[in-house]
């Protein structure tokens, strides 16, 4: 009994991460570009945008609640900070704090309704999908914003040591959820209102302030993740970030997460986001048609579902 | 026909290699009424497990009705006629009360459609055997806790039972309630039913049992009838040793304050015009019938509930508590009676569950928590409070009732709480760790805390309080010192405060 419970955590990161050692494996038999260190920056690029929602889902997650409204909090944030850099020519590290600003605001919004007016957080933030995506829809009559400022595309596209720019801000973004919720007294607020509201409550812990913070982080982190996307890009289209909650919600379940709230990593999470990239580039290299991608995706959740029921036993 | 119903020989029953039941032999005779009494995991949940065929058993013998059975699924233990009331009562409270009586029927006849008729038809036969009338329209989940055991007795009842066997039927029951119940069990004995009657309320055991056998760690320490037993015996079997009589003698200093007083609190629909007071050092209890509003009442000093009129001092300056963290500001914590649902967090750890509240006395100045001293509080508060387990990392479900219980009290005792407000403190646990329990609250009162004890355990505010309130309907009708009473008074005085509210 003794060690079981750090045992069983081990395990379980330690499987995480098992599995994608195995995929890697797999794939560099299939494919002899797969194994390459310019893959493998491919790999955490593309992985980096989903990586950022996800570190945000998961901290919505393991407070017991669901944030569907992710996708169209990047939208509405990305053409709001293109227009601010395209038609007002606004410096644009301004607009990008107040893209990011504006995502902390939407996920107020959500955590008002959820925390204050006591709706239920996946209807709450179902409807502020719709509605969020609209006003990004209406705000730019459904058209991309173009040429966005060099100085913004340069810094995102940029190069450091030989990695990406937008692994750095997964990297920090990482450190800092894991700082949150492993070394902050808000992460064990987060955690003990996810294992038992009515508890979390009565116990004195501030359960309202908590849930403004969860939502918050997780619209900051899709603003920063559709600012990326966009210097990437060189273009804000309103119809960004679509199923972006979905992947966000695969990954820190893959991670371990559990949607029952009170269990989740930041770097699981991380994990289970790179696990999904590896997927996708492992299979474009192998010439898998995009369908059978889907299925692939599809199945390694399910899986990975499977493999930590079992694990956890009769839990 | 034999006069015994069901009959257990030497019963073995290992988990992982570890033995739980040591050869336990039991029977039930028809029509017998039965007490299976000890403590939290001593067995009896596994060896009800075992008679109800969940379990298999290792080794041992089980006759019923004189049948021979070397194991038992549970289709053949329904089948021949045993069911149990688990606490939970299994019940659908989505459903209606016809709904649920009705539902195992269905299922047995594997209809594709049901007739309201039939299901009216069903229900109104489950309830006339045990005459009691539940509106049979309305969903399980509106009901009392009283009516849905009712609604599940007689939903056993449907099989043709011969033995019913009750878990802790009266855990979340009123004292009346309890009286109802024991007549239904009485009215199923002259049908020739058989009850096990499984509890840790030694009262209770002796009012109802005729025969009584009790267990302490896996082995069978006493079977006999009811009349050789008193309270003391019981106990003495259960835990094996003698527990004292004690009574709370609190001596307040005479030149503070009250800790806490109030003055004409009210709160409209739940109590009016209370006027009490703790003093430093002292146990106050306070008792009632459910819906006697003494729940509220400690809601609204803990200011979860927060009173509408009246004023609340603290150490002699009025304070204003109109939210948990106004109440916590002031020194005030509350720990609730159902600890599953309102007090722990269950999967966590026994660390994050004592330390839910004050993680913010342990940052350092960028922000960050000290976890090697939050590592070395929980050591010593583990340590301090007795609680039985080898690491703060276990998830708290680990823990008995009790053990669960003194973690709820390190918590708030952390906070450094000057008034303590408990609503029963004891409900599901088992005597030995009741008493220990007991002894921290006194030991936490001599420290110089006011502690209030909402319960209905007359034993227990007996033991523990020097001072005791009675309320009814909202209002505090009776005051009494503890010190040379014993419980009957209370109980007296309680039901002459019921009768003066009806007439």
């Amino acid at each position: 009994m003794k060690q079981n419970v750090h045992l069983g955590k081990w395990l379980r990161s330690g499987g995480t991460f098992l599995a994608l050692i195995i995929m890697c494996a797999i794939f560099s038999t299939q494919s002899a570009t797969f194994f390459t260190s310019k893959n493998t920056i491919n790999i955490l690029q593309a992985s980096s945008i989903n990586a950022l929602v996800a570190l945000g889902m998961t901290v919505v997650i393991i407070l017991g609640s669901i944030d569907l409204s992710v996708g169209s909090i990047a939208a509405f944030s990305a053409v709001f900070m293109a227009d601010m850099m395209v038609n007002f020519e606004l410096p644009w590290v301004l607009c990008l704090a107040m893209a990011l600003a504006l995502g902390v605001v939407l996920g107020a919004v959500n955590a008002f309704l959820i925390a204050v007016v006591k709706l239920q957080p996946f209807i709450v933030t179902l409807g502020t999908t719709s509605l969020y995506r609209a006003i990004a829809l209406l705000y730019t009559d459904g058209n991309p914003i173009f040429n966005l400022p060099s100085g913004f595309r340069t810094v995102i596209t940029s190069y450091l040591w030989g990695l990406p720019a937008p692994v750095y801000f997964v990297l920090a973004m990482t450190i800092i959820t894991w700082i949150i919720l492993n070394r902050m007294p808000l992460g064990e607020y987060v955690v003990a209102t996810g294992g038992n509201e009515e508890a979390a409550t009565i116990s004195g812990v501030p359960v309202v302030r908590t849930k403004f913070f969860a939502y918050c982080f997780a619209g900051f982190l899709a603003a920063l993740a559709a600012a990326i996307l966009v210097g990437r890009l060189g273009a804000a289209e309103p119809i960004v970030g679509m199923n972006w909650e979905t992947t966000a919600i695969a990954s820190a379940a893959i991670g371990g997460a559990s949607l029952a709230g009170g269990r989740g990593s930041a770097i699981g999470t991380i994990l289970g986001a790179v696990i999904l990239g590896t997927l996708i580039n492992g299979l474009t290299l192998m010439n898998v048609q995009a369908f059978w991608q889907l299925a692939a995706t599809g199945a390694i959740i399910l899986i990975a579902m499977i493999v930590d029921k079992v694990a956890r036993g009769k839990e | 026909m034999s006069t015994e119903f069901l009959r257990l020989v030497d019963i073995e029953k290992q988990f992982s290699g570890v033995p739980v039941l040591k050869k336990v032999s039991l029977s039930i005779g028809r029509g017998e009424i039965r007490c299976l009494a000890g403590e939290n995991g001593c067995g009896k949940s596994t060896l009800i497990k075992i008679i109800s065929g969940v379990y298999d058993f290792d080794g041992g013998d089980v006759f019923i009705d004189g049948a021979h059975f070397s194991s038992l699924r549970p289709v053949d233990s329904i089948a021949q006629g045993i069911q149990v009331i688990y606490q939970d009562l299994s019940l659908f409270a989505g459903l209606t009360v016809m709904e649920n009586l009705a539902l195992n029927t269905h299922l047995e006849q594997r209809k594709f459609l049901v007739r309201r008729e039939d299901m009216r038809v069903i229900a109104e036969r489950c309830l006339a055997q045990i005459d009691v009338g539940i509106p049979l329209h309305k969903y399980v989940g509106e009901l009392s806790v009283a009516d849905k055991q009712l609604v599940a007795i007689s939903r056993a009842l449907v099989n043709d039972a011969k033995l019913i066997i009750m878990d802790e039927p009266t855990t979340a029951l009123t004292q009346r309630e309890v009286d109802s119940l024991f007549a239904i069990i009485k009215r199923l004995k002259d049908r020739g039913i058989s009850t096990l009657f499984v509890s840790h309320k030694l009262r209770e055991m002796l009012e109802i049992s005729e025969k009584i056998t009790i267990m302490r760690n896996g082995i069978v320490t006493a079977d006999d009838d009811i009349d050789k037993f008193d309270e003391a015996k019981i106990t003495y079997h259960m835990i094996g040793r003698h527990l004292d009589d004690i009574r709370f003698k609190a001596t307040p200093p005479t030149d503070k304050p009250p800790l806490i007083r109030t003055e004409s609190l009210t709160r409209h629909g739940a109590f009016r015009d209370i006027n009490i007071h703790v003093n430093p050092g002292e146990i106050l209890g306070i008792t009632g019938l459910l819906g006697s509003g003494r729940t509220e009442l400690a809601l609204a000093l803990f200011g979860k509930k927060p009173a509408d009129q009246g004023k609340i001092y603290r150490d002699g300056k009025v304070v204003n508590i109109d939210s948990i963290q106004a109440a916590m500001s002031h020194g005030i914590a509350y720990v609730p009676e159902d600890r599953l649902t309102e007090g722990l967090f269950m999967e966590q750890s026994i660390q994050r569950n004592m330390f839910a509240t004050i993680y913010e006395c342990f940052v350092n100045r960028l922000g960050l928590l000290r976890l090697h001293e939050i590592d070395r509080a929980s050591s010593e508060t583990i340590t301090r409070y007795g609680i039985n387990t080898d690491r703060f990392r276990n998830p708290v479900h680990s823990l008995s009732g009790g053990n669960q219980q003194r973690v709820m009290l390190a918590r708030w005792m952390m906070t450094d709480a000057r008034v303590l407000i408990l609503n029963g403190p004891t409900v599901g646990v088992d005597v030995g760790s009741k008493f220990a329990i007991h002894e921290m609250l006194r030991e936490i009162a001599r420290s110089g805390v006011g502690v209030i004890i909402c319960s209905d355990d007359m034993q227990e505010i007996i033991q523990t309080c020097n001072r005791v309130l009675i309320m009814q309907d909202g209002m505090i009708t009776d005051e009494l010192q503890t010190e040379g009473i014993d419980d009957s008074v209370i109980s007296l005085r309680l039901k002459k405060a019921r009768q003066e509210s009806l007439s």
